[in-house]
């Protein structure tokens, strides 16, 4: 029990890493990464949840690991081709407001 | 002290009492009430499948699969959006050690994928397809295009139709959603399978690309 | 076969909404760029008779329940239809053939004047055009060794750019199609969905297609906007993922179904739901979790905001008002309650406030819209007591605040889109004296305005009424004080967008850039739409019965 108890603690650590890192930082890229810090800790609180019980491995997170790799995955790449248009567009790399008096 | 260092103690403060609630959610965590995982084993062999994972995602919870593919989708969508591509006319390059091994080392991850998809470890097969398709453009054999042909959609979309097909051609049947009918059970779960592996390499190696369409290099 | 669970019923026209948009979409991806209006119109045919027949079952027979798999919970996932859900449904399918109807026209009036502008830049312009590239022919003598290929690559290149700038435009307005059929597949798939895991992947698709239906028109603003929304959206998923995940530690299971039965009432727990819930605050926009909103939905395109804003928030709100009414321990009920109700005070006067001060149109209606989630948040201290009448008036209050908001508020949002395409700006000040220039969109503005405020019989009338009854009964006479002052503020807020139009020209001022024709289906769609928002307290009975179908309140 212990075990699962450690990782959980180092999975809800990287967590708030990753929380701190979203909010303070202003780059798009590291504003993605700390994101993807965050879903990548949740993913091992729910394999350290997985091996609560002493006969055998809960399956069930695992595949929720799975397909949240998937979406994590699909997330970032849609993030980084936004950012990326972004940058074409304005030349900035984050999100500091130039026009911020509506339409015209 | 300036106000952003002022912020920056802030959220560190907020954070800490936050990190403390999770560690006491965490150190205060009862046993479950209930336990799925006899469940899961027990009814295994009736998806003639040996591995749950898979069984989990392709059967059990085969909604979830065809919502994870559909983000995919959506994904893709959006990098297709790109139309402002500059096809690369950069030649492979001869003295780097991977192009003359090359043919040893498709070789293996072919065998690879083979061997995973043999384990029914289907999703981890289109990964590594994936990743051989970002290998191939980065010694320039796999161009980036501005568009993508009829062929390369339909690759992009058979996981999502062949899917699609099969959930109303057994509803038609009277099956319920998603269910697949007893004799066919091996046989639908396979087509599905090699129709998911293929389409998520695919996906994944267009994202990675970043540009809407594949091709091969002309002069090899 | 797997004649160990047992399953309710076997229909599939619940399956069937979710798959028709998914499948048009994809069919659309196949067949290239000019088929997605036709798939488009084809899959809202199919969903508006699937979701008419759910309906019509669930009047029938009741709550409608559907195995996925042949695998009934918690082993396998269920679609779960009951009243609540088919009225999301209906709500869905109205407002979004509605909008897709206006969608046509105006991605169809968008590509017209596109073209049209690079006609005017074409061809008069030949001879400046030949000056110019003159005047840079040392630069491109330099570039290329032939003068007259250098030319000729010049002419190419302004050619080509101007293509390409239109292309641009008509290839974003062509990915509106499959991006929102798979949106509604999303929210469909959402109101019939019972299980939290299977929730937090719909909800992701949903963010990613809204994502990327924002940065549709490619301008700086939108593509910012959608990163903004992008990243605290998914922010907001991460922490519902973090409750999930501890929620799932402690109990062993994430259905609905089961939650109900099982959860009891620990620190984990706590915890665990008070982050599920925030995560979804986020999404649903209440404050202080709002600040999203405003920037995102005003520089989105009309059709996209439309929907957004009626849509999509209504979606996690769907979700708040399963776990708080089916899932909470009856323990957590008071606190809970009073303490959404406050945030949602605190948002109807924040909201208002700031509606009021804007300048441009599209900003005022963002902000208010912050003003009307408050409202509909009003609903969970009223409903505390789960056995009593009054509490079964707050819930239906409530909920048919929220059908009439989304009616409304994307008739605005398609009418302000329309000025916005006529005069090119959207401030209030350029509205002075345009009332008899534009009768039926300021009709339409006036006639959402209404509902918005809860002038009678509309929707937004009836859902007041009934919230006010319930807090009368409940004696918590403090909301229904709030209830009151909401209506003023809103009435200001909706006044301050008319004060200007009904002033008589007094010079022959006109901000128009050109006569700029709009079809008529662009003005009447959303005036229809405005005026079943209207109506909608009169024809309200047999909706609100519907609600009662495993509805959660037990009656005496």
């Amino acid at each position: 029990m212990t075990k699962v108890v450690f990782y959980s603690l180092v999975a809800v650590g990287l967590f708030t890493i990753g929380f701190y890192t979203l909010l303070v930082e202003a780059h798009l890229l590291r504003k993605i990464m700390a994101l993807n810090i965050m879903f990548t800790s949740l993913f091992l609180l729910l394999i350290a949840i997985a091996a609560r019980y002493p006969q055998a491995i809960d399956p069930l997170p695992h595949a929720f690991v799975l397909i949240g790799i998937l979406i994590a995955v699909s997330a970032t790449a849609l993030a980084l081709t936004l950012a990326r248009r972004i940058y074409q567009e304005t030349g900035q790399t984050d999100l500091s407001e130039k026009q911020e008096t509506g339409i015209s | 002290m300036s106000t952003s260092v002022l912020r920056v103690i802030l959220i560190i403060v907020l954070l800490s009492i936050f990190e403390l609630g999770l560690a006491i959610a965490i150190f205060l965590m009862p046993e479950p009430t209930i336990s799925m995982t006899e469940l899961v084993h027990s009814q295994l062999s009736e998806t003639e499948m040996t591995h749950s994972m898979t069984a989990l995602l392709l059967n059990y919870r085969s909604m979830d699969m065809l919502l994870g593919l559909t983000i995919l989708f959506i994904a893709l969508l959006s990098v297709l959006h790109r139309n402002d591509t500059t096809v690369s006319s950069q030649k492979p390059d001869d003295s780097d050690f991977v192009l003359p091994s090359l043919h040893w080392i498709l070789m293996l991850i072919v065998l690879t994928t083979g061997i995973l998809f043999w384990t029914e470890r289907y999703l981890v097969a289109g990964a590594l397809l994936a990743g051989c398709g970002v290998l191939l453009r980065f010694n320039h054999l796999l161009q980036p295009q501005p568009t993508a042909g009829l062929s390369l959609r339909l690759g992009l979309s058979s996981g999502l139709l062949v899917f699609i097909s099969i959930a109303l051609a057994t509803m038609v049947s009277g099956y319920h959603w998603l269910e697949y009918p007893e004799d066919w059970v091996n046989e639908s779960i396979l087509l599905i399978s090699v129709c998911l592996t293929i389409s998520i390499g695919l996906t994944l190696t267009i994202l990675s690309f970043g540009a809407p369409g594949i091709s091969w290099h002309k002069e090899k | 076969m797997h004649n160990d669970i047992i399953i309710t019923s076997q229909s599939p026209w619940m399956a069937l909404a979710i798959m028709i948009p998914l499948l048009a979409a994809v069919l659309s991806f196949i067949g290239g760029r000019r088929t997605g209006p036709l798939f488009t119109l084809a899959a809202m045919v199919g969903v508006l008779v699937s979701v008419s027949w759910i309906a019509v079952q669930v009047w029938t027979q009741g709550p409608q329940s559907e195995a996925v798999g042949g695998w009934a919970a918690p082993l396998g996932r269920e679609l779960y239809a009951d009243g609540l859900s088919v009225l999301m449904l209906l709500m869905t399918a109205i407002v979004g053939s509605f909008i897709t109807g206006y969608a046509l026209q105006y991605f169809a009036h968008c590509e017209k004047q596109a073209s049209l502008t690079s006609l005017s830049q074409r061809e008069p312009s030949e001879v400046s055009k030949e000056q110019a590239i003159k005047a840079s022919l040392p630069h491109a003598v330099l570039s290329s060794e032939h003068p007259l290929v250098a030319v000729q690559d010049e002419k190419q290149h302004i050619e080509r750019e101007g293509i390409q700038k239109n292309h641009k435009l008509v290839h974003h307005s062509q990915l509106f199609w499959p991006l929102w059929l798979l949106l509604w597949s999303g929210l469909n798939a959402l109101f019939l969905s019972s299980d939290l895991f299977n929730l937090y992947l719909i909800l992701t698709l949903i963010i990613l297609a809204a994502v990327s239906l924002i940065s549709l028109n490619g301008r700086a603003i939108a593509l910012q906007a959608s990163m903004r929304y992008l990243l605290v959206a998914l922010f907001a998923t991460s922490i519902y993922l973090l409750g999930l995940a501890l929620l799932y530690g402690a109990v062993g299971t994430l259905d609905i179904k089961s939650l109900a039965l099982e959860l009891e009432a620990n620190p984990t727990t706590l915890i665990a739901i008070v982050l599920i819930v925030i995560g979804l605050l986020i999404k649903t926009a209440l404050f202080p979790f709002h600040f999203w909103l405003p920037a995102t939905y005003a520089a989105a395109s009309a059709p996209v905001s439309a929907l957004l804003s009626a849509l999509v928030l209504k979606g996690t709100f769907y979700i708040l008002l399963r776990l708080g009414f089916e899932v909470f321990p009856i323990e957590w009920f008071p606190t809970f309650g009073q303490l959404l109700g406050l945030l949602g005070a605190i948002a109807i006067f924040w909201g208002s406030w700031q509606a009021w001060q804007q300048e441009h149109l599209n900003r005022l209606i963002a902000y208010s819209i912050i003003a009307q989630i408050g409202y509909l948040f009003l609903q969970f201290p009223l409903a505390n007591d789960m056995i009593d009448a009054g509490s079964l008036m707050a819930w239906k209050g409530g909920i048919l605040l929220a059908l009439s908001h989304a009616l409304a508020i994307s008739a605005m949002f398609m009418a302000s889109g329309n000025l916005l395409l006529r005069l090119g700006t959207d401030r209030l000040d350029h509205l002075r004296g345009l009332g008899q220039r534009y009768p039926i969109t300021f009709l339409t503005l006036a006639i959402a305005g209404m509902s918005i405020i809860g002038l009678p019989p509309s929707g937004g009338f009836l859902g007041n009424w009934l919230l006010l009854n319930a807090a009368y009964e409940s004696g918590q006479w403090w909301w229904a004080g709030i209830i009151v002052i909401g209506i003023f503020l809103a009435i200001a807020y909706i006044g301050k967008i008319f004060t200007p139009v009904f002033e008589p020209i007094a010079q022959s001022v006109v901000f128009e850039k050109t006569p700029v024709l709009l079809p008529l289906s662009m003005t009447w769609l959303p005036l229809l739409l405005a005026f079943i928002a209207l109506v909608l307290g009169l024809v309200a009975t047999s909706p609100l019965t519907l609600l009662e179908i495993g509805s959660p309140f037990t009656e005496i």
